[in-house]
């Protein structure tokens, strides 16, 4: 942490990961910077992999004026040198941040709003503590967003009653046919009674706010196709509490941005919907095994079924975007470590610390990171699920 | 030996021919200098990640900077739109090298 790594620390670490020794370490950093310098020197470009790319740039003379006497100078002629990451680096560098967008602002974020959003949450963002400084643009966004959407809320929650009530009738013909649910919710009585346990007093904000991109909402096409869907979510047993939420927010999301058409991201998400329903059904099961293993121990890799199941701990710098991305390859699919192991997460974005979750297989959800389709999916149900929490 | 050192000034040094002149001038495989040069990245990758800087002597130093959030306007389509914070690996080049150049 803002600590400065010297050149001895330096090849003491490389000796390190390479398992050779200091003196060759040394003589090879040297040599590479050397190498390096006197191309330079010599005006050639100097390209190094995983590290980036090094140009000598010549800035022309130009004229100035002298700070002190305020006479006309002129500023020399010379060379700068100009160093550009390589794109591995700066990702690795930028990885707390990665999973932030730019985001378009509405017409109604004026200025004024703005700055008074700066006023109530001062600025963390040069406190040294790690988990601070990557949570307050979480908060940001996350306080930014409903205060944009707010006018557009209230008219909801009376027409998403409405909506519920009409659909009562048609679920309660289905418990007879629906038998698994039934047995769900007898498994997942017991591991509720464990939960308690988990509830670590500290918390810390959590990395995960995904912001929230007005234009590319994929929502008003979905309508029709997920009508069906919330029934699933209301009247079964284990994900309901999760699930509502997300459920009323798909009924009301048109409402909001109803002029945008967004075809191919609608087609994706009449996609998404589908398989999301078939991973709810998949998600009962898995929170059944899950319990099983919390009673068993909860902090070692525990065998459930006939899988070996993964498990991390929450901690400062480990949270559920950084866990995705090192077991999936993308910090999008936190969304199924979420899924996995909601009983143990009220808030995905204020997780307490110590909690340990379990990571499914990515088979399971279908996780590939190399698969646009996935990673949308991904994406639009993390999109749901921090919609339903704000 | 390479066409393009053929050219002299106007060749520019890519990963190989580095990899390749530091391996003769050290007398050591490509193969070993390129497993040398692929842990200095990690290192750089894994300590610039936790916000320190790292520093070569005589040639500068690699120091990760945090960017602030701010709000521009999107430059062909003037739309507003808020930038989110990120963290850039910066080089600050040393006075030795910067005399060189000059």
């Amino acid at each position: 942490m803002n600590a400065k790594i010297t050149f001895v620390e330096l090849v003491d670490l490389i000796a390190e990961s390479t398992s050779t020794t200091k003196r060759v370490c040394e003589l090879f950093l040297r040599e590479l910077f050397s190498t390096v310098s006197q191309a330079l020197i010599d005006g050639e470009d100097v390209k190094i992999k995983g590290v980036g790319t090094f140009k000598v740039i010549h800035a022309k003379p130009r004229k100035s004026v002298s700070v002190s006497t305020g006479n006309a100078i002129e500023i020399s002629g010379h060379n700068k040198l100009s160093f550009t990451p390589d794109k591995s680096l700066s990702d690795a560098v930028n990885l707390p941040f990665a999973q932030f967008e730019t985001v378009f602002l509405d017409d109604a974020m004026t200025d004024e709003r703005l700055e008074a959003i700066d006023k109530e949450y001062p600025s963390l963002f040069d406190q040294d503590l790690p988990a601070v400084q990557k949570a307050k643009p979480t908060g940001d966004e996350s306080l930014k967003e409903p205060e944009e959407n707010q006018p557009e809320v209230e008219e909801t929650p009376a027409e998403d009653v409405k909506k519920v009530e009409e659909e009562i009738p048609v679920p309660e013909e289905q418990p007879v046919a629906e038998a698994v649910p039934v047995e769900e919710e007898d498994s997942s009585e017991p591991e509720k009674t464990v939960e308690p346990a988990h509830a670590a007093p500290v918390s810390r904000p959590m990395l995960i706010g995904i912001p929230i991109d007005g234009p590319s909402q994929p929502v008003p096409e979905p309508e029709p196709v997920e009508e069906p869907d919330p029934d699933e979510y209301f009247y079964r047993p284990a994900p309901r509490n999760a699930y509502t939420p997300t459920a009323e927010q798909l009924e009301s999301m048109p409402n909001k941005h109803g002029k945008r058409m967004w075809v191919l991201v609608a087609i994706g998400v009449l996609v998404g919907c589908l398989l999301m329903w078939l991973l709810m059904r998949s998600c009962g099961k898995a929170e059944h095994s899950s319990g099983n293993v919390i009673a068993a121990d909860s902090d070692t890799v525990a065998l459930a079924d006939e899988e070996p199941i993964v498990t991390e701990t929450i901690t400062d710098q480990n949270v559920l975007s950084t866990m995705a991305a090192k077991h999936y390859g993308s910090q999008w699919f936190w969304v199924y470590i979420y899924e996995e192991n909601k009983d143990k997460i009220s808030n995905p974005d204020n997780v307490p610390l110590g909690t340990v979750l379990v990571i499914p297989p990515a088979e399971k959800y279908g996780i590939d990171a190399n698969d646009p389709a996935s990673l949308k999916k991904a994406q639009n149900l993390s999109w749901k699920i921090l919609k339903g929490k704000n | 030996m390479p066409i393009n050192s053929l050219f002299g000034f106007c060749s520019n040094m890519d990963n190989k021919k580095l990899v390749s002149t530091v391996a003769a001038n050290l007398g050591r495989s490509t193969k070993d200098v390129s497993k040398l040069l692929e842990a200095f990245a990690g290192v750089l990758r894994t300590r610039c990640g936790e916000m320190d800087s790292v520093i070569v002597p005589s040639f500068g130093t690699f120091e990760p900077k945090k960017r602030n959030e701010r709000v521009m306007n999107h430059p062909s389509t003037g739309r507003r739109m808020l930038v989110p914070p990120k963290i850039v690996v910066g080089f600050k080049i040393s006075g030795v090298l910067k005399a060189k150049l000059k």
